[in-house]
């Protein structure tokens, strides 16, 4: 495997590195439940954490183990062993990832510390149905069960019928069910004191999000790919909110010395599509233009995306479906591309970039509707380019830094006009 | 004024120098393997040719793949903004932009004054650009300046290639050959596959206004007949289509130095 130039974003945060404790933590509590005799449960991102909680039961998102992988440069690796399995490189860069550390017979010492074999899988089709395709061979290589929830596609936009919230209650409920036959207790007082928790971790990412928009920006992109993290993982913990106060105070601090992460901050950056996990300081690299990349899409598919007045305690699974569906990242493309153009506008976003991951069947589409709106809407202009965000073995630096010193260039040269 | 711009492509470098609004001379050389000698090397014969020396140059802009290790340059821009301006100065009515170089391809938009307003790249695969058509030179054993002349006299029918891969056309060309079909047919199926490939690249920036071809396959007759029949445009070429980039090097050259001699007054 050829070695790539790559470089670590720069991170300007304290509170970034907390999180990234708590991510190891996180994953060490996981191994420890293992040798414990817990079984671990492999999921995706939109199966509402609240439920694991509630369940106390030990699960990995596998968007998010693909990431840990990646920011150490070793996607390349597993995702060439799942195509020695057999996987087309249309495969999601994600899925293959994944699916390649699982297969794997031996894995780094590194990712050893964050790997642990899964017991029971809990799929489903919300945000891409090939997600559940590649946990079935998951399942089969361990011979382990496997449970589907199907999330009803949001054709209905921000107003989500009772009937569509009362089928996925029915689904999550089947999920809950389905793990309690599998020995695991369900205490439906902690689900609802997780959905507590989760409302006021979004209240919390929501001011936090207030102070990012300040000028300049105190906090880049880089640091907020880590900072979406409890979203993911931690959502409905405790732990998660404290980390997002902490955040929220780093944050005031900065806006109220008016510290940015540039100290002649020129231009603002939004990065749609996702950022080169392995690479993430190709995000910093436009900072020699005095240009900040402060928003990335990462950071709100990734389970944050309501409104968290939605959320009641007293009617939890309610509220979880509801928030599920409701998501931005269930395909439908006006709320997508709604929240695209209202980021641009509340964050004063000069130039959008959109990088394209071929072996992404959902995102991709979008690139030219946002385009088109952020465009129409605001006269910001997007720059597309190919770059897969998980596979480096498809890096080019070279083509990439072209696109970026181009785009930003032109942004300069229509600033100063 | 005199000011320099020097354009290190992956398969070319050239140099262009100016003389307040003039071409005073330019060259063209292949890359080698080191860009910074390239660099060197091309700007010298030009100096060479106009009869100056490096002291006499006020001004000197780096362009290209090579833009940052060209030495003695006080300045380098992208190719992208380079080509707009340099297509201005050609052609001032000019708006869209298709630079054909070695290794990629460019569609620009660009306004009254050369400024880039929108642009995209081909992806990572050179079916859309200049090594393509050396690929199938090499394959056909036809000279490059021929290739575009011959694949307009089409024998039988023209061969259909792949648009997508170069390495998978290749493989398609052989196929063809194989079977006998006519050396025109088959460059008359690489051309329009290269034409299929830059006319989407032009629609995603958008097909609107005076256009213009840089870069070396804009010598290839063939592929610019076809690009003008999809685009539904007249391209415009100028006398030597491969220093576009450099000219517009040149180009902002002069304009810095205007910047500076204004300030000081």
């Amino acid at each position: 495997m050829t070695t790539k130039v790559t470089a670590p974003g720069k991170k300007s945060l304290q509170t970034s590195l907390e999180i990234g404790k708590a991510v190891k933590a996180y994953y060490a509590n996981i191994k420890e439940a293992k040798e414990k005799g817990v079984p671990v449960i492999w999921s995706y991102g939109l199966i509402p954490r609240e439920i694991f909680n509630a369940l106390d039961a030990p699960a990995i998102y596998l968007e998010h183990l693909p990431v840990v992988i990646g920011t150490k440069q070793l996607s390349g690796h597993y995702i060439q062993i799942a195509e020695e399995e057999g996987f087309s490189r249309d495969v999601c860069a994600f899925h293959r990832c994944f699916l390649g550390c699982a297969v794997a017979k031996e894995r780094e010492p590194y990712l050893e510390k964050f790997f642990a074999p899964p017991d029971i899988i809990v799929a489903t089709n919300l945000p891409c149905m090939s997600e559940s395709k590649s946990f079935l061979y998951v399942a089969d290589h361990y011979g382990i069960p496997y449970h589907f929830v199907d999330a009803p596609i949001n054709t209905w936009g921000s107003d989500i019928p009772d009937y569509a919230v009362e089928y996925y209650v029915d689904q999550l409920q089947g999920a809950i069910d389905f793990l309690v036959e599998h020995g695991f207790n369900y205490n439906r007082d902690k689900l609802k004191e997780s959905v507590c928790l989760s409302k006021r971790l979004v209240e919390l990412w929501n001011e936090i999000d207030g102070y990012r928009k300040a000028v300049p920006s105190p906090m880049s992109s880089v640091d907020g790919f880590t900072a979406c993290y409890p979203l993911v993982s931690l959502a409905g913990t405790q732990l998660g909110v404290t980390l997002y106060e902490n955040l929220l105070e780093e944050l005031k601090q900065k806006v109220a010395n008016k510290e940015g992460v540039l100290d002649n901050e020129k231009l603002r950056l939004m990065w749609f599509g996702v950022p080169p996990v392995y690479n993430m300081g190709l995000l910093n690299y436009v900072e020699k233009y005095d240009a900040v990349v402060v928003k990335s899409m990462v950071e709100y598919i990734v389970g944050g995306a309501y409104d968290p007045s939605i959320m009641d305690p007293e009617r939890p699974l309610e509220s979880l479906a509801y928030k599920s569906l409701v998501d931005i990242i269930n395909p439908t493309s006006e709320n997508m591309v709604d929240f695209v153009v209202k980021t641009v506008k509340e964050f004063k976003i000069d130039g959008l970039i959109g990088s394209v991951k071929r072996s992404c069947g959902l995102l991709p589409g979008y690139m030219r509707l946002i385009k088109d709106a952020v465009y129409q809407e605001v006269g910001i202009p997007t720059s597309i380019f190919d770059l897969d965000g998980m596979d480096i073995r498809e890096y080019d630096d070279v083509t990439s830094k072209a696109n970026l010193d181009s785009f930003v260039e032109s942004l300069l040269a229509s600033k100063r006009k | 004024m005199i000011t320099a711009g020097v354009d290190v492509g992956s398969l070319t470098g050239k140099t262009v120098i100016l003389k307040d609004n003039e071409i005073l001379a330019w060259n063209i050389i292949p890359t080698g393997p080191d860009s910074s000698e390239t660099a060197k090397e091309v700007f010298d014969m030009t100096l060479k040719q106009a009869g100056l020396t490096m002291e006499d140059i006020e001004y000197i802009v780096s362009t290209g793949y090579g833009r940052v290790v060209v030495p003695f340059s006080n300045k380098n821009i992208t190719e992208i903004t380079c080509h707009a301006k340099g297509a201005n100065w050609f052609f001032p009515s000019v708006r869209l932009i298709l630079d054909m170089g070695g290794q990629d391809c460019k569609g620009i938009r660009c306004d009254d004054t050369g400024k880039v307003t929108n642009f995209a790249m081909n992806d990572k695969c050179a079916a859309g650009a200049g090594r393509s058509m050396e690929i199938m030179s090499g394959l056909l054993d036809t000279p490059l300046a021929e290739m575009g002349g011959l694949s307009l006299d089409i024998k039988n029918r023209l061969a259909p290639l792949s648009s997508t891969c170069v390495v998978f056309a290749r493989t398609e060309v052989l196929g063809y050959l194989h079977e006998g079909t006519h050396k025109n047919d088959v460059l008359a199926g690489a051309c329009e596959a290269l034409a299929d490939r830059v006319y989407t690249l032009l629609k995603r920036v958008g097909i609107e206004g005076d256009f213009v071809i840089s870069g070396g396959i804009a010598k290839n007759i063939g592929v610019v007949k076809r690009i003008e029949q999809k685009v539904g445009l007249k391209a415009n070429i100028c006398f030597e289509p491969q220093i576009v980039g450099a000219l517009g090097a040149a180009v902002f050259g002069r304009g810095i130095l205007e910047k500076k001699t204004a300030k000081k007054k």
